[in-house]
């Protein structure tokens, strides 16, 4: 701490160490995916296009492109719930929590039906090596996408308390909303598309 | 803290524009992406092009969203706390590849594969036509 606070008196515009903490965690969460996504990489380079061409071709595109959008749209709602908060602005602090929770409501509906479409065509996590990845690779995602609705909604229901001064909560759950987004923007290419 | 940073943050923090002008840049590059995977420019082209779209737009979300444009510069450390490990990390990733690649994935595919054991289940049963994609790329 010590150390902080000399940073701190050096350069008075030196950033919060809540969100130099998100950051660093943020870090690790890259980490996580990155494993996940060399296994799927390893794996789908091993298998010669066969298993995976062919179960990436049985994937729902519209579905995942439409949720892509959800989540770029609650990213952008993040960052005016930020802005907001910086304003203290509660009313649009509020609104724009509710739109970027709504929005992964949106996108878990979504996961769900696309889910429920493979499940019923008996295409589970044990059908083969494909489907193995594609539910650890989107199912850790939606985990994230549920754990950063809790944090928005805590967040939420403290809302009144943000203003000028005092915003580090939006601010660094907003940073861990956008990462959640982030990992999406790769996951979607990579498992749906290409 | 918050109180020193606020002055700062007054100055950059005036405009929404950016967000407007991220947002619709996002979703415009989500349809090139979408786009680009109906058309066929080649195996390793797709792979490009789709990866690198998403590089760019993961670039505007960390830049403007997450605020790396103006944090990365009140926080010389940040940069080098939080980017520098992701760079290492992916270039240890990286190093694994080669061996993948020059070696066609043969221990991967000869590996065990307990209770998930039906990889090539469908390569198998011929529902498939031969896919060229897939064989680029190999040392065979």
């Amino acid at each position: 701490m010590a150390h902080v606070e000399e940073a701190h008196a050096d350069h008075p515009s030196s950033l919060d160490i809540s969100k130099f903490g998100m950051w660093l965690f943020l870090a690790s969460e890259v980490m996580f995916f990155a494993g996940f996504i060399t296994a799927y990489i390893v794996l789908r380079t091993a298998d010669r296009g066969e298993v995976f061409s062919h179960g990436q071709h049985g994937l729902n595109k519209v579905l995942a492109a439409l949720n892509t959008a959800v989540l770029i749209f609650s990213s952008f709602t993040m960052v005016m719930a930020v802005h907001a908060s910086k304003k203290g602005n509660t009313p649009k602090i509020k609104l724009n929590l509710i739109l970027t929770i709504l929005c992964g409501f949106g996108f878990m509906i979504i996961k769900f039906i696309e889910y429920k479409a493979k499940l019923d065509a008996g295409h589970g996590p044990g059908f083969d090596l494909f489907y193995a990845t594609y539910f650890t690779l989107t199912g850790f995602h939606g985990l994230h996408v549920l754990a950063g609705m809790i944090a928005l909604a805590i967040v939420l229901a403290n809302a009144g308390k943000f203003n000028a001064a005092y915003n580090t909560p939006v601010e660094v759950t907003g940073l861990y909303w956008h990462l959640v987004d982030l990992v999406w923007i790769f996951l979607f290419p990579i498992v749906y598309l290409i | 803290m918050s109180e020193h940073a606020h002055g700062q943050e007054a100055a950059h923090e005036h405009s929404t524009k950016p967000y407007f002008v991220v947002f619709f840049a996002l979703i415009a590059l989500t349809l090139v992406t979408v786009g680009i995977s109906y058309v066929d420019i080649g195996y390793a082209g797709n792979k490009f092009l789709g990866v690198a779209v998403a590089v760019v737009k993961a670039s505007l979300v960390v830049w403007i969203f997450m605020h790396m444009k103006d944090d990365g510069k009140k926080d010389k450390y940040l940069v080098t706390a939080v980017v520098f490990p992701i760079c290492l990390f992916f270039l240890l990733v990286g190093a694994c590849f080669p061996d993948v690649v020059f070696h066609g994935g043969d221990q991967a595919r000869h590996m065990d594969p307990g209770p998930w054991d039906n990889i090539g289940h469908h390569a198998d049963d011929g529902k498939k036509p031969a896919d060229s994609h897939g064989h680029e790329g190999h040392g065979h």
